[in-house]
């Protein structure tokens, strides 16, 4: 642990000071190891590689399996960034086309602009902003094969039948839609051509007020370092109107959340927060204190404590809105939404309780909910080679299912019990913990032993999924789900049959002999 | 002269290039199945080739850079050059040509 947060300050550090720092004595292949394990997963990865590239002297104790690694994780979030900038400027122009207005919001919004090249700061996923008619938005895109993967109450998730990446299509910038109002007309009439693929992003001030919402509401003030030092980037390569801000942030009721936010960039990556911007806020008492490691994961943030002291005086309607989510385009009765309301308060006081909190909240810190992604306790890091260590430690991991995508299998809020490769081989048929690109997915697997000949790569794919995931190493099957707790032997997790059918539909996708159901 | 010599390539939308760390890579924007999982790298010679790739300059006028620049000799480099166009549309990354 101590050693995974010294290789932490060291990214830190670097992404401060802007050159590499000398690597520490005793060990330094260990250190250069654990430093490239945490630019990966802070997401920095590729800006690391291209310092010890450039800076000779410093780069030379830096061992070159460790710097080989880091080249290949740099090509590869060169190929993703662009494939998934291409996605965002694909949707946005068939949104475009149907008359319907759109922005790309985080890091589809700020790539081109804020980083020299997209393998400089890694996305997890596209998230685009629908400023007009959601729901016409999400039908069109079903209608071009995007399958719907899960839903939050701010977004749907999709994934692209063509890459496999995926978009969060938002109709709010944060949860609890309506508590942060859209200017629809004022971000649309701000908004300015972009440089690259992405033909139009939000203003710096638009943006710098949404990236605050995120940080500071979304996330409780724990973000990657690139998260953060999205914010540093923002105040030193754009420049940011005192008015149009004071009207953005206004507009979108984010004064306390962009000071929050601001305050928190400043302690992190020291990002550059002009005089003027410092005096309108006090400091937020909060913060006072603290270092700058606990605003960055895998710190657990206090989600619930900092939502309730961002909305001082709106603490009702933060409540009211989160219990009563209104989601475009979906008429319902009183009734209805009542049993919504209460259903959702129950699924909060379940999951925000004593128990659970301390996992709940650590798994808002790594992301909303997404298509099959999973949370679990001892905190699941998608790269960090970890998890195989935890195997070897614990006869069994337990994780919880998020996703919507496995069911009848496996359903959201199910805590499933996993055994590592070697307790339990995979075989075609088991759902898998697999390391994918986007994260961990428990998805099944549709091909692998004792099927995989010729070499050909594993797959899995979600049981309502209608496209294989991309391709897998085997190292990458990191364990086996063998019992979902509470329904010992009940439940059919593990079957050919389910299996073969979605082999089968993941192929007839893939040669598209008919359109995907 | 050689068909390919006489025909001027473009750079298809479907495929960016990008230098990183003195590599210059190819990425496929689009694909199907394992496809999508690939990016090619190219070497200087590629590269200069790829970055002459317009729609304008015909493969002609390309293989004279060549020989002026990587000192080859232009047998060598017509055939090189010929071979490399051939990989280039094996994996769409060019336009349809036009003769110039």
């Amino acid at each position: 642990m101590a050693e995974s947060k010294a290789s932490l300050a060291f990214v830190r550090d670097f992404l401060t000071q802007g050159t590499l720092p000398p690597l520490p004595g005793g060990a330094p292949w260990e250190a250069a190891e654990g430093i490239a394990v945490a630019a990966r997963q802070q997401g920095v990865a590729g800006l690391l590689h291209r310092a010890l590239d450039s800076e000779g002297e410093a780069a030379r104790p830096w061992p070159a399996e460790v710097k080989e690694a880091l080249a290949r994780d740099r090509r590869n979030a060169l190929a993703r960034g662009v494939r998934q900038l291409a996605l965002a400027a694909r949707v946005l122009d068939r949104l475009h086309r149907a008359g319907l207005r759109a922005l790309p919001l985080k890091g589809a919004a700020l790539l081109e602009t804020l980083y020299d090249s997209e393998d400089h700061r890694t996305m997890a996923d596209v998230d685009l902003l629908v400023l007009d008619d959601w729901p016409q938005a999400r039908a069109l895109l079903a209608d071009d094969g995007f399958v719907e993967c899960d839903r939050a109450d701010h977004a749907a998730v999709l994934r692209d039948p063509d890459t496999g990446a995926v978009l969060e299509l938002h109709h709010s910038v944060t949860s609890s839609p309506g508590l942060f109002p859209l200017d629809r007309d004022g971000l649309w009439s701000r908004s300015v051509p972009g440089p690259g693929q992405v033909p139009r992003l939000p203003s710096a001030e638009d943006l710098l007020v949404q990236l605050s919402l995120h940080a500071a509401f979304q996330h409780g003030l724990v973000l990657s370092l690139a998260q953060w030092l999205d914010f540093r980037r923002l105040f030193e390569r754009r420049s940011l109107d005192p008015q149009r801000l004071l009207t953005a942030s206004g507009a979108a009721r984010a004064a306390a959340p962009l000071a929050a936010a601001l305050e928190a960039a400043r302690v992190v990556v020291e990002a550059p927060v002009p005089e003027w911007l410092r005096a309108g806020e006090a400091r937020p008492a909060r913060l006072q204190g603290r270092a700058p490691l606990d605003f960055v994961t895998p710190a657990a943030p206090d989600v619930a404590r900092i939502r309730l002291a961002l909305l001082r005086g709106r603490r009702l309607e933060l409540l009211h809105r989160t219990l009563f989510t209104e989601t475009p385009g979906e008429q319902a009765s009183f009734l209805q939404r009542v049993g919504r309301g209460a259903a959702r308060a129950a699924r909060l006081a379940r999951h925000w309780g004593p128990e659970t909190l301390r996992g709940t909240v650590a798994s808002a810190a790594r992301g909303r909910p997404a298509c099959g992604h999973v949370s679990g306790t001892p905190p699941l890091s998608p790269a960090d080679g970890i998890l195989p260590h935890l195997f070897r430690g614990f006869p069994f991991l337990r994780v919880t299912v998020t996703g919507d995508c496995m069911r009848p299998a496996l359903a959201p809020g199910d805590r499933v019990r996993l055994v590592s490769r070697e307790q339990r081989p995979p075989r075609v048929g088991d759902v898998v913990l697999a390391r994918h690109p986007e994260g961990l997915r428990l998805h099944r697997l549709v091909w692998g032993p004792p099927l995989a000949w010729f070499g050909l790569r594993w797959r899995t794919q979600a049981d309502r999924g209608a496209i294989w995931d991309p391709a897998l190493e085997p190292e990458d099957v990191l364990g086996t789900v063998v019992e979902v707790e509470g329904s010992p032997g009940l439940r059919a997790i593990h079957g050919w049959l389910t299996s073969l059918r979605s082999l089968l539909r993941g192929l007839r996708s893939w040669v598209r002999l008919e359109p995907v159901e | 002269m050689k068909p390919v010599l006489a025909e001027a390539f473009g750079r298809s939308e479907r495929m960016v290039g990008r230098r990183i760390a003195g590599e210059y890579i190819l990425v496929p924007l689009v694909g199907r199945g394992a496809d999508i999982d690939s990016i090619f790298n190219l070497n200087r010679v590629g590269a200069f080739v790829w970055e002459q790739l317009d729609g304008r300059i015909n493969g002609s006028a390309i293989v004279d850079g060549l020989v002026e620049r990587f000192e080859v000799d232009r047998e060598t480099a017509e055939a090189d050059y010929a071979g490399f166009i051939e990989q280039l549309r094996s994996i769409g990354a060019l336009t349809a040509p036009t003769s110039l």
